[in-house]
């Protein structure tokens, strides 16, 4: 794999950093809107559902990134999705537990997402010790 | 699975680099099959083995373990 890889790998991140500060943009706007203007319902489902267009976008950047990996670099980033898959589950389990027992608040479920892109920031460091 | 890259790469004078260029996979999976850290697909494997001028079963073998794995299991059948 030589400069071209390189270059190539460069411009998938670059892509993927510009798709996913776009929908992040879109996302915020679309927050931003809902909260400062009175807007008739249909106005507020569509702004509502503006971002997904963005980060379906975003979802297939993705996917066509990790089809063109090298093969240990795609079982690394299963075994991350693996890891942040499990662990979002045992994080919602756990928090749904808290709140029938009174000590955890009702919880947006959207800033799961976060502790998902965590989750798997962690499991693909943890992968990628464990084929250094 | 054990394999002999490491040797092979050392006769040929290849580097891990380069070898991984000529298969068109990272530095890094050259290195985690070497240490036996991760086994290949077939495809690579062949690939591995065209390169090199040999037979892929030169190349990499079972581990004791998964031989005797191997022979039970071939027993049984």
């Amino acid at each position: 794999m030589g400069k071209g890889h390189y270059q190539n790998q460069l411009r998938a991140a670059l892509l993927m950093l510009g798709v996913g500060l776009f929908s992040g943009a879109v996302t915020v706007l679309s927050s931003w809107l809902l909260k400062h203007y009175e807007l008739s319902k249909m106005s507020r489902f569509v702004v509502a559902l503006l971002p997904v267009p963005a980060i379906t976008v975003l979802f297939l950047v993705l996917i066509r990134e990790v089809r063109s990996q090298d093969e240990l670099v795609q079982r690394i980033t299963l075994e991350a999705l693996a890891f942040s898959f499990v662990g979002t589950g045992l994080t919602i389990v756990a928090w749904g537990f808290l709140q029938r027992a009174g000590f955890a608040p009702q919880e947006d479920w959207s800033g799961m997402w976060p502790i998902m892109v965590g989750l798997y920031l962690i499991g693909y460091f943890i992968s990628c010790w464990r084929y250094r | 699975m054990k394999n002999r890259l490491r040797v092979l790469r050392a006769e040929h004078n290849w580097s891990q680099a380069d070898l991984a260029a000529r298969l068109g996979v990272s530095r890094q999976t050259i290195n985690a099959i070497e240490t036996e850290k991760y086994d290949p697909s077939l495809p690579l494997a062949f690939k591995i083995a065209r390169l090199a001028g040999l037979k892929t079963e030169d190349i990499f073998q079972l581990n004791e373990d998964e031989q005797k794995n191997d022979n039970v299991q071939g027993l049984r059948k």
